[in-house]
This record gives C-alpha cells, structure tokens and sequence, in this order.
C-alpha cells in the first residue's frame, strides 16, 4: 500500500508500518505529506532577467540546479512529491520555453504548498503564476488583442475535459476576461496586474454575463462547473493511484466529498486510500511505472548505499529524461498520457538498462549491502532457496505468481555458480561469500521482466 | 558507394526466364513509355496482360517507402503555402507576422513560400514537390489532443481507440500475433505518443532513436511466452508488456544491422530533427525494408512571437528535407521514398496581439519525393474571407482522402484495406501523380481543366485513368479509326481527383485489334484526344 502511495517501500517502511492498521497509515502519510514545508528559496528564487545575465551563468546551469532539486526531494519526501509530480503534469509548464528559472522556482513551491490543498486556490494561484502566464501567454493576452492560448487550456485541460461543458464563445469570453496580467516590474520579474491593458468590458461566460475579471472567471467556473470540474479531477487522481480504468462508482463518491469540501483535496485522497475498492487485489499491479517510479522505486525500496562520485540526482533527472520523462518538460500542455505511452520498443531497452544501471553503482559502492538487505528481509537462518526467492520476489513485485518457467529461470540464476550439493549438505548460508553476487543477479534479472514495468 | 547492391530476394521470387531484367531497367521502360502505354521490346503494347508482367510491376511497387512527418502543434499553413493571388487580404489580417513580399520564393504566380524554406525551392523546381490545399475537416476540433486523435483514428468518435495506420496494418496481416513480419511494419522515430499505428490487438510500430542500444538487446534479450496471462486489467498489461518486449527483442538485430551496414552522411545538422531523418535513411540504405516511417517536429503552437519561431522551424525543416532527399538521391534511393507533412490543424487567418496565431483549421498537406513526377498544387486554397463564426477557413479537402490516396496509390493498398483503414466519410482518390498501375505516370498541369489521362489495360478489359484539378463536367467517348462510336460512353459530374473508368469491357466487347482513340470532352467545350492499341 505504501508502494502504491509512494515510490516503493523499503524493508524500514515495512517494518514501521507493519503493526500499523492501513487507516493509521494513510493519515500518517497524508498529514506528514500536507505539513511538510516547501523546498527553501533558493538565493536566485526572485531575480529577474538582469540579475540571471549578470550572474555569470546561462539558466541552464539553474534549470538543471532545480531539477536536481526536484529529484533530491523525491528521494526524501516521498508521497508529497509523488503528487507535486502528478500535479507538475496536470498545470504543465515547459521549462524551456518559460525560460526563466525564478519563475519555475515559484511554480514548484506554488505546487508543493497546494498539492494537498484547495484545488480552487490552487486553479486560482496557478493562473497567475509567472511560469504559466508565460507559457499559455496569458502575458499576451490584453484588451484589443486577446490571446486564447490559457483561456482554452484552463477549461480542456486543468478543470473540465476536452469539449466538456464549454463552447468555443466561452473561451473567447474567458480570455477577455483574463487580460491585464501584462506588465513587468522589471524584464522577466514580477508580472503586475495593468489596469490599462484589462477589457473591462461585459462578457458572457457560462450564460451569466458582466464585467468579468480574472477571480470572477474563476468563481463563475467553481459556481457553474462543480460537478464537471470534481468528476473530471477525481477521475484523474483515481487513474494516477488506482488504475487506468476508472471504477464510476468509487469516482462519484470522491466527487461527492469533493464538493461538499469545497473541492479540498486532502478528504478526496484519504477517502480513496481508505477506501476497500483501493485495497481490491484487482487493482494491484495495474499500472505501468513512469520512468520516476521506476527509478526512486527501485532506489528507495532498496535504499541501497549509491556509488560516491557519481551525482545522484543528476543520474536521475539525466535518465528519466531519456526515457522519455524530464521532469518540468512533459511532451505537450496535455501532460504525459503515462500507462501504455510509456513503453515502447525506444523506452523498454533504456528501461531495463538504467535500472541495472542503479544495481552496478550500488555494487560498486558496497557489495555486501546485498548481503545484508537479503538476510534484513527473509531472515538470516533462512536456507531454503525457493523461499529466499519467492520473499525477494514478492519483495521486488508487489505480491503476485511470476510464471513458472521464469521462476525456474530466476532459481538457478540465484543458485549461480554455487555446487548444487552446497545447497543440500548445508554448506551454504546467507553468510556465504558468494551471496551478495547471488543476489545481486537475482535482482538483475528480476529488472528485466516485463512485469517489474507495473506497481 | 552510388548504387545499392540487387535485392536478392527479389530476384528469386521471378520467373527464371524473366531473371535477367533488374527491377530497376524495368521501371525506367515503364517511364520512358510515359502516358500509360509501354514499350516491351520491340513492339509497342499499350496492354499489361501477362500475369508475369503485373507480378513485375507489383514487385516494382512493393519497395515504396513513406515518410510520415508531423508538424507537432498546429502549423500555420498561411505562413507555408503564402497566397499571392489574394496578398493584399492576407497582409491585412496578419500586419505583424505576415510574410513581405520581398522575402517570399515564387511556386507559381499564385503561391509562394518563405525565402527561408528555400532549401526545397529545388525540388518544386524539379517536380518533387505537389502541395495539397486546404486541408482539413468539417467541424475542425480547435484542442491539440483531440485534433491530434482525430487524425490519428480518422473518427472524432472518442471510442475508437485504433489509428488509420494500425488499422490498416490489423486488416492486411491477420496473424500478426502469431506470425509477425520478419521486418517492423512501421518505425516511429522516438517515442510514440500517437495513435496512429495502433490497432485494436496490438501497436504495429516500432519506436528507435538509439539503434546502437539495440544491439545488446538483440544479443541478450529474451521472448517470453505470452499466453494465459487472464482476462483482468492486469493480464492484460503482462499481455502488453510481454508483446512489446518481445517485439523490441525481435526486431532489434535486424534494425541493429540496417544501422550499421550503412553509412551516415554528414550533411546533416546535429539537431533532433535532421538525426531523425539521418536514422530514416539509415534503415532505408541499410535495406531494412520497413515501408512507413514516422518522424515528428515540435513547436508549432506559435500563440506568439511567431515570426521567429516559425521560421526558425520551417528552415530545419526545408534543409533536413533537403539532405535527405541528397543522401538517399546519392544511393539511388530517392525516388522510392515519399515524404508527407501533417499538423493537426493550421492557424487563424488573423494575426492575435501577441504576434501570433491562435489555433485555426484547414491547412496545406506538402508531399516530397521524385516520385511525384510534377511539382504542383491539388485543389483550391481556401477562401480567406468565406471564415467561420472563429475566423477560420473551411477545408476543401478532407485529410481522409489524402490518406486513401497515399493509401491507394503509394502503398499499393486495395480498396477492401483501405476502407478497413479509413473511417468517417467517403473519401476520394487524389491525383497526386502517384499509382500502383502504370496510372501515376500521368503528369501535373497548371490548368485545372486539363485532364491526365492514360488508357491501361486490366483483367476486364481497358480502363482509362483521368484526373482533372477541379469539379467538371466530364464525357468519354470511344472511337474505332473509322470514327465509329464502340466501347462505353462515359458522362459523368466528377470531383477533383483521380478516376478510373472501364472503356471496353472484354467480356462484351470483343474488338478487332488495332489502333482506337478515346475522347475526353470537359465542360462540352474543352477537348482531347488519344490513341490507344488493343491487342
């Protein structure tokens, strides 16, 4: 369960919870997750274009400083930035054409403190966000020469679905609505609102027609739409957690709970992780890992010692990337379509050989730490190889048959170089020298199974 | 190297008598002939009767490669394709991002493109190039992912879940999953991300832009059995899983040895949309024998600042259409390949505040390739002051048909497979100057009057192939040498587009052999006429 709310569990996960009941559980989770403080400004949080140009270094050098931030707080903490992600592709931004790194700066703690919070403030917030203001050119956008680039966006992809409950004079209204957000304080620093540039005209927007303003957009959207809006996020949550295929049941009620919240999203997600239908054992092993689940999974469940010299986080962001999920740089404003988008015959290569690829740097770091993982997690008296292997894989799997054929594949590779005799006159033991590099294999080859893909 | 060496296979599978023709002197008999007729050794036949000749004309088909480029975002077809013929109200509406005439490359009097796409102005030039005007469809979907679906399972039906491509694909090769080719049907280059190529059992493309990774896949990868995986969501993605592993792990060598058994060509530029189309000529020169390829271009959403933006875009693009059209044209490749651009809509006729463009609709499709035999353009470019209630044009040709036509008369697809590809309305037959039957020799005019026309001979008895630019009032007649009035006549209000019409049925209209002429009479005032032999 921790697997499914987090990036896997770790042998010191299971053990704190394991005399837990699931509902303790999930609110130590969800608590933990919505008192957790922002990621510290950073010293270039709130510098303009200037100071970025006068710095000596191209924003690049802090795009990349801030992704690898992103991935040091997945590492660390866990569930909070599990959402910030799935947020991060829901309000998209592209780094690269925002280009701007304070602005990507404030987009990031604007989600962290809202990733469990109100979702109308967080709609409301996210619209003014510099990041965003730039990338859907709500920045563009004033009386005279309205752009509809956000206003569209706003209805399709952040609150309602595509072609659900708005026309196309919706959005030309909308965005007339949403002008004045046009003016910098200085180049490429605060966005200010200006009065000039604003349309205060009278529009028309979901039938109710006056002198609409960037908050009234929003209220009339909250006012009018609240069943859209709760069945088309709660939709989205379900499908990031549960499965690809949503359950209209289960959906409905957390749309329920959704609006007599006032769309609060913390009720939603402790009704979901509560819920029996969460806990279904059909709904285990459903999903296909994002290449970040597949990385921090792997890493945190094993929470192995990693190679030193190497940069970490830069490993990280560097691969996910090229398995086709750079963080801040979804494909498209619609985000990444994750499940079966993730995996083809470019991303499934790249897939087994970067998680091998965190395997040999815990190797070459300190290869017994295999050994002591092994015997942490099926106990050190244990000799029985087919149990040993069963418990690794039920470990690495979330519980569920492998088939036999490749249960026999994955018994004689633990068995190794090891005479076979060793393993019945009790010469072998999880002491023995050849066991780190026995179970090191073993995990090597539990990575390549096409089912190691899902969680 | 300037010639690739004989596709061996090929030549095993013709009659042992016909061994010593080359495809290839074949096909340069067949241009030579032009209009249809052929020149067989030395007698002129204007029939194709031997079952041994149409096995040498299908085989002669069967190498044709397409290149599918995507114009990711939505690009502006106005700042493309820029209408002369109406300037004036095209600079008025765009008076920030418009095109000035003085940077502008004349196609013909009537259309232009940037002066910075000048790197394909030699292929207009030397007709490989035809641009389809106004493409689209009725009720145009102004959101990128759902314009992007609509293209893509040609259907706004948001339950259907195939491609064109994958249907297609589902239709021609019914045991796939069993059975499946021993090359990929289709390459995506990078990641997938559309539907083009899915079908509803499995996704008949494969995705590469590391070909080297494949190599160790190809050495130590593995194929799982993948039965019994059970009827729940989760069998289903073991089922998923375990087919695309086993398809990375079988296609992997063969792509790995296309890879390296050719040559890069170093004029391309290091960025990612010439190393997409270097890796296409790659697996093109290496023999691979994959016929569809999918490459895509990124950033065409210009809600602002377009003017930089785009032209930085339609330069690489131009010049890595360029080079690759030089890298295969080195091979003597060039000619087998077609390249197509497509975007999920074009962009509003009037610039926004923003030096830009807000989503829009009907654009134009380019095509590239020698294989076009004839720069031009097909159909008419839509009204810029006819808009809809958004300010967008209406499209004159919907994109179903430009996919039936490359369908019909590049892939050599039948009818049966193409309608099994092809949903929404009916589609008609382009004339692209492309066919799988001697008819693409017909070559493109300026006048959009001017019926291409070439009489071949089928099982049945003759057939003519006409394709005219514009909506016309056609009648075909049929005459012996002493000017009687034998075989069909034809009276017919016909479409744009390519047709084909029986002018003697054998069955019923034994005739003497011998010369005869049809006359094709367009509007009851234009006139032409040809002869033709029958045997």
């Amino acid at each position: 369960m921790a697997r499914r709310l987090g990036f896997g569990c770790s042998i010191s996960d299971i053990n704190l919870y394991l005399n837990s009941s699931p509902r303790v559980v999930i609110n130590d989770i969800l608590d933990g997750a919505s008192s957790m403080e922002v990621t510290p400004i950073p010293e270039w949080g709130q510098w303009d274009n200037k100071q970025f140009n006068n710095s000596g270094k191209n924003k690049s050098y802090y795009h990349t400083f801030w992704q690898k931030q992103a991935f040091k707080d997945l590492v660390n903490n866990g569930f909070r930035e599990r959402l910030a992600v799935f947020w991060s592709n829901h309000f998209v931004i592209e780094y690269k054409d925002v280009n701007q790194p304070a602005y990507l700066y404030r987009y990031y703690a604007l989600i962290q403190s809202h990733a469990l919070g109100n979702f109308k403030t967080f709609v409301s917030e996210m619209g003014l966000a510099p990041a965003m203001l730039r990338y859907l050119n709500g920045y563009e956008n004033k009386k005279n020469s309205p752009n509809e680039n956000y206003a569209r966006e706003l209805y399709e992809l952040f609150t309602l679905g595509e072609g659900n409950g708005y026309s196309q004079e919706d959005i030309t209204e909308t965005a007339r609505a949403l002008t004045g957000f046009n003016r910098f304080k200085t180049n490429m620093g605060i966005i200010e609102f200006n009065e000039n540039t604003f349309d205060n005209g009278s529009k028309t927007i979901f039938g109710r027609k006056g002198k609409w303003g960037y908050d009234d957009v929003i209220d009339i959207l909250f006012e009018e739409k609240k069943d859209l809006i709760a069945e088309f996020i709660c939709t989205k949550i379900y499908r990031y957690f549960v499965s690809p295929n949503p359950d209209s049941s289960i959906i409905s009620s957390m749309a329920k709970t959704f609006k007599e919240e006032s769309f609060e999203l913390k009720p939603v997600l402790k009704q979901l992780f509560n819920s029996v239908h969460f806990y279904d054992s059909i709904n285990n092993n459903v999903i296909i890992k994002s290449p970040i689940d597949l990385m921090l999974g792997l890493h945190h469940s094993l929470s192995f010692q990693y190679q030193d010299n190497i940069d970490l986080e830069l490993n990280l962001r560097n691969k996910c990337r090229d398995m086709g999920q750079e963080i801040f740089s979804p494909v498209d404003v619609a985000g990444w379509q994750r499940n079966h988008d993730w995996i083809n015959s470019e991303t499934l290569p790249k897939r087994w050989e970067f998680a091998d690829y965190l395997l040999i740097k815990y190797w070459k770091k300190n290869k017994n730490q295999f050994k002591t993982f092994i015997k942490a997690l099926v106990g050190s008296d244990e000799t029985d190889v087919r149990v040993i292997v069963i418990k690794l894989k039920n470990f690495m799997f979330c519980p569920y048959e492998i088939k036999e054929e490749e249960m026999t594949d994955a018994i004689n590779i633990f068995m190794g170089e090891v005479p076979e005799s060793y393993f019945k006159d009790g010469t072998w033991s999880l002491n023995s020298n050849s066991v780190p590099k026995q179970v090191y294999d073993l995990i090597r080859f539990f990575i390549t199974l096409p089912e190691f893909q899902l969680k | 190297m300037k010639h690739r060496k004989p596709n061996e296979l090929h030549l095993k599978s013709h009659d042992r008598d016909h061994a010593h023709w080359d495809r290839r002197g074949f096909l340069r008999t067949l241009g030579m002939a032009g209009a249809g007729a052929i020149s067989f050794g030395n007698s002129a036949l204007s029939v194709v009767e031997s079952p041994l000749l149409n096995q040498a004309l299908s085989d002669a088909y069967s190498d044709r490669i397409l290149v599918l480029i995507r114009l990711k975002g939505g690009n502006d077809g106005l700042n493309t394709i820029v209408p002369l013929n109406d300037f004036d109200l095209y600079a008025n509406k765009r008076p920030k991002i418009h095109i000035p005439e003085n940077k502008l490359y004349k196609l013909n009097n009537d259309f232009a493109i940037p002066n910075f796409m000048n790197s394909v102005a030699p292929m207009w030039g030397e007709g490989a190039m035809k641009v389809i005007h106004g493409v689209g469809y009725e009720n145009q979907n102004l959101s990128h992912f759902k314009s992007s679906e609509i293209w893509a399972t040609t259907t706004p039906a948001s339950e259907i879940s195939s491609g064109w491509m994958g249907r297609y694909y589902e239709g021609k090769y019914t045991d796939y999953m069993n059975n499946p080719p021993e090359k990929p049907l289709a390459i995506q280059i990078g990641g997938g991300g559309n539907m083009f190529f899915d079908g509803d059992l499995t996704t008949y493309s494969f995705s590469v832009s590391s070909p080297q990774r494949l190599k160790k896949v190809a050495e130590n990868g593995t194929l799982y059995e993948n039965q019994n995986n059970g009827n729940h969501l989760h069998g289903q993605q073991v089922s998923f899983l375990r087919e695309a592993s086993n398809t990375t792990f079988r296609y992997a060598s063969v792509i790995n040895e296309a890879y390296e058994s050719s040559k890069a060509f170093d004029a391309y530029a290091n960025d990612n949309f010439d190393l997409q189309m270097s890796l296409v000529s790659r697996f093109i020169k290496g023999g691979l024998g994959t016929k569809v390829y999918m490459v895509s271009l990124g950033g065409f959403d210009t809600h602002a600042n377009q003017p930089t933006r785009h032209e930085a875009l339609m330069t690489r693009l131009a010049k890595a259409i360029q080079t690759f059209y030089k890298d295969l044209d080195d091979y003597g490749m060039a000619d087998k390949v077609l390249s197509m651009t497509f975007s999920e809509f074009g962009r509003r006729v009037a610039e926004n505040g923003s030096s830009g463009t807000d989503h829009g609709s009907a654009a134009p499709i380019m095509l590239f390739g020698p294989a076009l035999q004839g720069s031009g353009f097909v159909g008419k470019h839509p009204s810029l002051s006819a808009l809809d209630k958004q300010g967008n044009m209406a499209s004159g040709i919907d994109f179903r048909s430009v996919y039936a036509s490359v369908l019909t008369d590049w892939l050599c697809a039948n009818a049966f497979d193409v309608s099994n590809a092809i949903n929404g309305p009916s589609h008609e037959i382009l004339g692209l100057g492309l066919g799988c039957d001697g008819s693409e020799k017909l070559t493109m005019t300026d006048d959009p009057l001017l019926p291409l026309h070439a009489a071949v001979t089928t099982d049945e008895g003759i057939s003519l192939y006409l394709s005219i630019n514009e909506y016309a009032n056609v009648e075909i007649n049929v005459f012996d040498l002493l000017a009687r009035k034998v075989g069909n006549t034809i009276s017919s209000r016909l479409n744009s587009g390519k047709h084909n019409f029986s002018l003697i049925d054998t069955d019923t209209q034994s005739l003497p052999p011998g010369q005869y002429f049809y006359k094709i009479t367009v509007n009851d005032y234009k006139t032409y006429s040809k002869s033709f032999l029958v045997k």
